[in-house]
């Protein structure tokens, strides 16, 4: 499901210049694709009035949008201080030992990713993380692997 | 700054326009809003920088113009150092450029900017005239302290026809970025990434697609961004400029070539605000290689038993008179030549050849002048000021690029009517008015409201349409500028190389005063006009024609007529750089020198003479026009006369071709209508041969509107062939949306297009057909 023209129309209508609402659009398309996909370039840039080159600088920019097709699971752990003294980093190494996808890779066939983020602002259920970008924790390491391999329940 | 950023309309209790300051312990007054920068260049003391440059709007990126600065607004807190080029002098200002903390300050930003810089000074090509050295031995700490791993960047980064980015160069001042951004409105450089991985590089990492890349070479402070043509070719202690202006198209931009040894390696810009604004496009100035080119013609050529062999100049001038002498002789072209050589070429017709059937008009283009129109003429940098610009039917970015650039500026605060079959106004916002060539005169008669409101008005053609356009944009009453078809086509008109004018716009008939310059009795008839003289040695009423640096089977909208007359005239001299279509159904070919190998003077799109200078020596064999036609005229026993006849103190006007060069009729369904347009790396001229142009070439483009194109199954790069007047031509499908539905768009002066006719049809190349023919 691409972009949705209306709502990001509406989007574009709300700041004084188009240029403003590029990081919205590029979001809105992102949820509904999963990724930002070179069309969404092309169509957001014809939207606002720009090149598709400017659009490019600004996506590059930004480490948030994904630039691939996202894996099917998504596992996000937090690695600031909280969640690193509770054993992230450890979580982590496990995942790489057993599976040998490490933090910013994802595993071959697509089928699930690994990354770290800084503070989620959950230091409460350290080590947290999000799973396919939901809130959760804490995060134990037979837990993390079993769902990473799609065994024991994948979150809605 | 010499201009005054406060004039126009006054408030009524406005500052003072001037503010006092001390720089270095001087004290001194510049305008309000002087860039400390500036102040400090214009003062002669030393400032280093790279983000900031004269052209371009301030930054503050790159942070080694600091300076110190103490006085009122900055009192409490003592003195300061700040960056030069976004700091404006106040009133009282203390501006210190070798104090201490500056120095400091200065040092620790050049040994930040040399942390990931790879130091490969000896192998880059800036070397010699790099900032970053330049700057770094002035002001710089001499050492590093920096002992981690330097980031690796992309090393010699492939950016299309011309350019090569070294990133790790990059210092990321963002001179290209801006210049792109600020001037072009093209962006075809950005910023990518963050931070210390943050690099330049094209949008999606495609190839340069602008027709002004190469001015980035010169903007980068740098060695980041370089060309292919200049890459490892020179250092620049061992090169010897030569200042000269670019023949390229009727603009004539200034610049210096760069000779090593015997040899062109680069051209770079020199800045003439009036003309060209400091910028250069691609064609221009990586436009030389044809200089050097394998098929330049080296010798003079003599049809003997039906093939051209070679011969020696006194054989070939000899066979040229007596050829040119035996009956009734026209002269084709002259809007290559230098002004000198134009009249020279002009008198030896009418004394030498003894007639008025002279033409330079071997194009599409009418004339030269708005005075041989009646009209009043503009100057470029009425542009800045315009407040409204009708764009008739004419490309300013492939007819005269660096114009685009000041009309795209124009853009942003004026009113641009981009008016005809075909969009050329691409980067900036215009009105749009789209319509079919026969319309034009009526849709420009209709702009007359809108041109009485205006305060500042202006019109750009390129002269192609007949008497009624032309009547059109008369009755618009706005100054003209007329961007011209060849690069010397004013300088041709001036010398009177049409057939019903004569040298300083005198008419033919009453030319009293060119007769006492030149000493001798003219021919009083008006002659042919280039149609008149096709159809003439067509039908076999000339017996000789002169096609001087001309290739009329490329260049001339009837090419069907074209070849008839080359093919019926008895006796055809061609004067030219290569051996052309033309060229080869000569029976002498006179091998002549290029515009950057000789010199004299060239007139441009206003009519400004310019200085150019011979550069190079050119093939030894060849030889400049100037001295064929002054040997020529020998041969015909006339002495060139030294001296320029006086300009006519009222300009006789000059006679429009009826069909003005343009086909009539649009076409729908299966039929299309036809339109030859200028494109920038088309033609035969010298781009044609010209080695560093070839990969941006055009030929055979068929551009099309994508509406209907679906049904003719002609998708984009689809190989297709044109039907019409008989003939077929084979082109790729270029979809544009910029061009009016029921029209197909080819390149003029590209070969073939004119032998099809007002109407073609488009088909598609069946794929087996394709393969077959590779």
């Amino acid at each position: 499901m691409p972009l949705d023209l209306e709502t990001a129309r509406a989007a574009v209508a709300r700041y004084p210049s188009p240029r403003s609402a590029l990081l919205t659009l590029l979001w809105q398309a992102q949820e509904a694709d999963g990724w930002v996909t070179p069309q969404t370039v092309e169509t957001v840039a014809e939207l606002l009035g720009l090149t598709a080159s400017d659009v490019e600088s600004v996506l590059s920019f930004y480490s948030m949008y994904r630039r691939t097709p996202p894996a099917t699971r998504r596992l996000q752990v937090c690695r600031s201080l909280a969640c690193a003294m509770k054993g992230a980093e450890e979580i982590l190494e496990h995942v790489r030992a057993e599976t040998g996808v490490g933090p910013g890779e994802t595993a071959p066939d697509g089928s699930f990713s690994v990354e770290v983020v800084e503070c989620l602002a959950a230091c409460d259920h350290a080590p947290s993380c999000l799973w396919n970008e939901r809130m959760e924790g804490p995060l134990d390491k037979q837990g993390a692997l079993a769902r990473l391999r799609g065994q024991g329940g994948d979150p809605a | 700054m010499s201009s005054n950023p406060s004039a126009g309309p006054q408030a009524p209790a406005a500052p003072p326009s001037t503010v006092s300051c001390t720089i270095d312990g001087k004290p001194y007054t510049f305008p309000r809003g002087t860039l400390i920068v500036d102040a400090v260049r214009q003062v002669g003391r030393p400032i280093p920088y790279y983000c900031y440059h004269p052209r371009l709007e301030p930054v503050g990126a790159c942070r080694v113009c600091m300076v110190q600065v103490e006085g009122p607004p900055v009192a409490t807190r003592g003195p300061i150092v700040t960056t030069g080029c976004t700091t404006p002098v106040f009133e009282g200002l203390k501006i210190e450029t070798m104090s201490d903390p500056a120095k400091l300050a200065r040092q620790q930003v050049l040994e930040f900017l040399l942390i990931n810089h790879p130091l490969d000074c000896p192998v880059c090509d800036k070397g010699g005239e790099c900032d970053l050295q330049d700057f770094t031995l002035a002001y710089g700490p001499g050492k590093s302290q920096f002992a981690e791993q330097k980031i690796l960047r992309h090393k010699a980064e492939d950016l299309g026809p011309f350019l090569v980015l070294d990133q790790e160069r990059c210092i990321l001042c963002q001179r290209c970025v801006r210049y792109e951004n600020e001037v072009l409105h093209e962006q075809n450089l950005v910023l990518k990434e963050r931070g210390d991985r943050t690099v330049i590089d094209t949008g999606a990492g495609e190839p340069y697609a602008g027709y002004f890349s190469g001015n980035n070479t010169e903007l980068c402070p740098v060695g980041a961004l370089t060309s292919h043509t200049y890459r490892f070719k020179a250092r620049p202690w061992d090169v010897r400029p030569v200042p000269s202006v670019c023949q390229g198209c009727s603009l004539g931009c200034n610049l210096t070539v760069n000779l090593r040894g015997p040899k062109i390696v680069r051209l770079l810009w020199r800045e003439n605000q009036a003309v060209d604004a400091g910028w250069l496009c691609d064609r221009g100035r990586y436009g030389f290689g044809h200089t050097l080119a394998e098929q330049r013609l080296a010798t003079p050529l003599v049809r003997r038993d039906g093939e051209l062999r070679a011969a020696t100049w006194e054989e070939a001038l000899s066979a040229a008179a007596a050829g040119l002498t035996a009956g009734p002789a026209a002269v084709l072209g002259g809007g290559r030549l230098t002004d000198e050589e134009s009249l020279a070429l002009s008198q030896l017709a009418r004394l030498g050849l003894r007639t008025n059937d002279v033409d330079w008009r071997v194009g599409y283009q009418g004339f030269a002048a708005p005075a041989a129109i009646g009209l009043s003429e503009a100057a470029i940098t009425d542009l800045d000021r315009s407040d409204l610009v009708l764009l008739l039917d004419t490309s300013p970015l492939e007819e005269a690029p660096v114009l685009d650039i000041r009309l795209r500026r124009t853009a942003r605060r004026a009113t641009v009517i981009d008016l005809g079959p075909v969009r050329n106004l691409r980067h900036a916002a215009s009105r749009r008015v789209a319509c079919a060539p026969d319309e034009l005169a009526r849709r420009v008669a209709e702009l007359a409201p809108e041109f009485a409101a205006a305060q500042s008005p202006l019109v750009i053609w390129n002269g192609r349409g007949g008497p009624a356009l032309a009547e059109a944009v008369a009755a618009l009453g706005a100054p003209l500028l007329v961007v011209g078809e060849f690069a010397n086509a004013r300088g041709a008109e001036a010398a009177g190389l049409a057939p019903d004018l004569l040298p300083g716009y005198h008419a033919v008939g009453a030319g009293a005063e060119v007769a006492a310059v030149w000493g001798a009795e003219l021919p009083r008839e008006p002659g042919r006009d280039a149609a008149g003289i096709l159809n003439a040695a067509a039908s076999g009423d000339l017996q000789a024609l002169y096609v001087v640096g001309a290739n009329p089977l490329r260049s001339f909208p009837d090419g069907e007529l074209a070849d008839r007359a080359l093919d019926a005239v008895p006796f055809l001299v061609v004067q030219d750089l290569f051996l052309t279509e033309t060229a080869q159904r000569a029976d002498v070919v006179l091998p002549a020198l290029g515009a950057l190998e000789k010199a004299g003077h060239t007139s441009n799109l206003v009519g400004q003479s310019q200085p150019v200078a011979r550069a190079v020596a050119g093939p030894a064999g060849a030889l400049a026009d100037g001295m064929i036609l002054r040997r020529l005229a020998a041969a015909l026993n006339v002495t060139l006369a030294d001296q320029a006849p006086p300009e006519a103190e009222t300009p006789a006007r000059v006679r429009l071709p009826e069909a003005g060069g343009e086909r009539p009729g649009g076409g729908s369904g299966e039929e299309l209508g036809l339109l030859l347009r200028p494109r920038l790396f088309a033609g035969g001229g010298t781009a044609a041969f010209d080695p560093n142009l070839e990969p941006v070439h055009v030929a055979g483009e068929v551009r099309l509107n994508p509406e209907g194109t679906d049904r003719l199954g002609l998708q984009e790069g689809a190989a297709v062939h044109l039907h019409g007047a008989g003939t077929t031509v084979r082109g790729t499908v270029r979809l544009d949306a910029g061009v009016l539905p029921g029209w197909v768009v080819l390149a003029a002066h590209d070969f073939g297009g004119n032998r099809l006719g007002p109407r073609v049809r488009v088909t598609a190349v069946p794929a087996a057909a394709g393969v077959a023919a590779r």
